[in-house]
């Protein structure tokens, strides 16, 4: 007996290694959102192709959407980009974009460029509802269901994988 | 020669003059010195979402930049270190936070070490009083 319990040092060592070892997959920078499940702040700020008109908070009403934050300035923004035109293309979902901390002109060449997959484009120059969302880094995806609840968050750009089997499922269950 | 090693040298040194002309960046304008003080307090005690082992007061990431305008902007209206800590926690978590709360999550994070040391202290008890015996 007392000879198993001289094991025990060496049995809590393999605990404690089996957890580093588990966790050294995990990605640090992957900051788990808090804003899920929660009501979607307020996106009030001027449209980026109408400057003069406002984003109306009742646009997001009755439909589940993705909201994309982008920038010119954010070169993992354009790897998404084609993916985006073809989501936009499919008609399965309302995209709306956020231009991040970003200038009109710039933001405009982009999208002349590469074509524009955003059904509204809310230009946030300053960062400020970029902060309201809890925006880290771009591109950051966010999905409101058709009650403007937040149901998820993707950092870092959308794979066809990720569109595929969690986006595409999400959007179907909180439409 | 000596004269124009001095001019040299003298001259040299005014040039390190110029930097009195670069403006320190975030001065936010606050009422008091108390205010200040509260800024640089806040801003360390919080990390920077971006350049995850900085804190807010020394990360140049964009968004620490603006999260520190946002922290002056709340100070300057009177909000106290409770309120503003619960905005930033509201919006991007606890992990915003350097020093862990006392929740739920965190309840053996914070009474291991303790638990640990207690039961340490026991078997170091028992021990010394098998030895005497």
């Amino acid at each position: 007996m007392k000879k198993v319990l001289l094991f025990i040092p060496f049995l809590g060592v393999l605990i404690v290694l089996s957890l580093f070892y588990m966790n050294l997959k995990q990605n640090p920078y992957l900051i788990p959102s808090v804003m899920i499940n929660k009501k979607v702040p307020s996106l009030d700020a001027p449209l980026l192709l109408a400057p003069t008109k406002h984003f109306e908070a009742s646009t997001l009403k009755g439909h589940a959407s993705l909201v994309n934050v982008f920038a010119s300035w954010c070169y993992s923004c354009l790897d998404e980009h084609k993916l985006l035109m073809t989501i936009a293309k499919s008609h399965q979902v309302n995209l709306y974009g956020i231009n991040y901390k970003d200038t009109p002109k710039a933001a405009k060449a982009l999208l002349t460029k590469y074509g524009n997959p955003y059904k509204q484009i809310i230009s946030d120059s300053t960062g400020k509802i970029g902060i309201n969302l809890g925006v880290y880094g771009t591109p950051e995806t966010f999905l409101i269901d058709k009650k403007g609840i937040i149901r998820d968050k993707i950092i870092g750009p959308i794979t066809k994988t990720t569109w595929r089997h969690r986006l595409l499922p999400e959007i179907k269950r909180y439409q | 020669m000596r004269r124009l090693l001095f001019i040299s040298l003298s001259l040299s040194l005014l040039l390190f003059s110029i930097f009195c002309f670069s403006i320190p960046k975030d001065m936010y304008p606050f009422s008091s010195h108390q205010q200040h003080v509260r800024f640089i307090n806040l801003t360390t005690q919080l990390r920077c979402l971006v350049c995850q082992n900085q804190n807010l007061k020394d990360s140049e990431a964009p968004l620490a930049h603006d999260l520190r305008a946002q922290i002056a902007t709340m100070i300057q209206h009177k909000k106290t270190n409770s309120q503003i800590k619960a905005y930033l926690v509201a919006h991007y978590g606890n992990y915003i936070l350097f020093k862990p709360p006392f929740i739920t999550t965190t309840y053996f994070l914070w009474l291991a070490p303790i638990v640990l040391f207690i039961v340490a202290i026991m078997w170091l008890l028992l021990y010394i009083v098998k030895i005497r015996h």
